[in-house]
């Protein structure tokens, strides 16, 4: 069950929100930067409409949709088809098992438990290269994108933070 | 807003953690079980990229204009040094032009004494980078040329100085470029000076690595470096930088263009050479 269980049409608009915001943050890691470092690192900034996904909306359309977007994502990224598949589900249960847990958490519990989901995800990321043939792993550039993606989140969480305000949200400030 | 008293009456198995856990495990199935170079799995990830093309271009816009800009700005305040730099560049370029001619005359008269093949002549198609496919993984961008401008997988791909990659992969707008740099990059080359012939290879880092040097090969530093034409994709003598050592004396391939800021791409139309034939080779 959803907690926006009052307003079915606001349902079906956050999640067409939140996949385009996906998309978009997919489709713009692809935009010729002309940096080196941005290159050699994965920084999952889509972790975070995910995570504002698990924590708002039912599992059966949003998983159609992120596993949609994480073959699209290996498809583009040149990775083994199934890799980002399996990551975003894997970072979507590990989200939807904390959604009681955030009800009503203040902005900071959500951050850390934000933090401590995606360090499991970029586990689970290294993990596999390293078991993957053709995928090659470095611990410190893995370490780093997981550091970079969770410092990211108070600014990406934003539009996600106003979108769900009416709703109670993040309840606690 | 409803009550969360209401998930205790929910099955836990049939809830978004379990979907996302059996999910899961069929995405870690397709994973170890798909091959990565699957024909199919290779024209699928071209074909989406053809379809994303203008979704990108779209997104890349703000991005482009800013970086526009700042170049603007930098080209501003160094305009007059880069003019001066510009005139005695112009001056050692008229000489080189000059020499130049004077050596392909010479060698059209060994080429003729040798009776050495002519080498087949090259085209060059333009087009402008306009996806970045790079990651920790893979070290790949797309050009917005394809089959449609004759483009056909193998072919060299050049930046302003020098080779930067091949294709990969050929759409009909677009074309997938593997960097030297890539992981899965192996291209021959020979050592101008010292007539070294070598494998030059991409480690996913900034310089590819020479690799397969014969034994008593002595390389030296600043050497430049062209590429060999053997195995017939390439065609000989393209530009590719010069030799360097790392800290432990290996040796890689400095490349004289930067990879990371590359805007437009030539790409080399040689003709493929055609393979000898059996009979051919007995005689």
């Amino acid at each position: 069950m959803s907690i926006f269980t009052q307003n079915p049409a606001r349902n079906i608009s956050t999640l067409l929100i939140c996949v385009l915001a996906i998309l978009l943050l997919i489709v713009f890691e692809h935009a010729p930067l002309g940096n080196y470092w941005l290159t050699v690192m994965d920084i999952g900034i889509f972790f975070v409409p995910i995570f504002f996904l698990a924590r708002v909306f039912d599992a059966y359309p949003a998983l159609i949709w992120l596993v949609a977007l994480g073959l699209l994502k290996d498809l583009t990224s040149e990775t083994p088809i199934g890799f980002w598949v399996l990551l975003f589900c894997v970072f979507y249960m590990l989200a939807t098992s904390q959604r009681q847990f955030l009800f009503n958490a203040r902005f900071r519990t959500v951050w850390t438990t934000f933090g401590l989901l995606t360090f499991l995800t970029y586990v689970a990321y290294y993990l596999v290269s390293l078991l993957h043939p053709a995928l090659e792993a470095s611990l410190l550039l893995t370490s780093v994108s997981a550091v970079a993606t969770i410092i990211s989140f108070p600014v990406f969480n934003l539009p996600f933070r106003w979108l769900s305000a009416d709703d109670g949200q993040y309840g606690g400030a | 807003m409803a009550d969360f008293r209401t998930r205790k009456g929910e099955q836990r198995l049939l809830n978004g953690t379990g979907i996302a856990l059996i999910c899961a495990l069929v995405a870690a199935l397709m994973l170890f079980a798909l091959p990565n170079d699957d024909p199919r799995i290779i024209n699928l990830r071209q074909k989406s990229l053809d379809f994303l093309l203008p979704v990108i271009e779209v997104v890349s816009w703000p991005v482009d204009r800013v970086r526009d800009v700042s170049d603007w700005m930098s080209n501003l305040s160094t305009l007059s040094e880069e003019n001066q730099r510009l005139k005695m560049e112009n001056q050692a370029m008229r000489q080189a032009v000059e020499n130049a001619l004077r050596d392909k005359a010479l060698m059209e008269q060994y080429r003729r004494l040798l009776s050495l093949p002519k080498e087949p002549d090259t085209d060059i198609v333009g087009a402008r980078v306009v996806a970045d496919l790079r990651s920790p993984f893979v070290k790949t961008l797309v050009a917005n040329s394809g089959s449609r401008q004759g483009l056909t997988v193998g072919q060299a791909v050049m930046g302003d100085s020098g080779l930067v990659g091949r294709l990969i992969s050929v759409g009909s707008s677009t074309s997938r470029i593997l960097l030297v740099t890539d992981f899965n990059s192996h291209i021959p080359i020979i050592a101008v000076s010292s007539n070294v012939r070598a494998i030059m290879s991409g480690r996913n880092t900034r310089d590819p690595v020479l690799n397969f040097l014969p034994r008593k090969a002595v390389l030296q530093e600043g050497e430049k470096v062209i590429t060999s034409g053997d195995g017939g994709n390439m065609p000989l003598g393209l530009p590719v930088g010069v030799v360097a050592f790392d800290a432990q004396g290996d040796a890689y391939v400095a490349l004289n263009d930067n990879i990371d800021q590359l805007m437009h791409v030539r790409m080399v139309l040689a003709p493929n050479l055609p393979a000898p034939s059996p009979e051919g080779v007995a005689r």
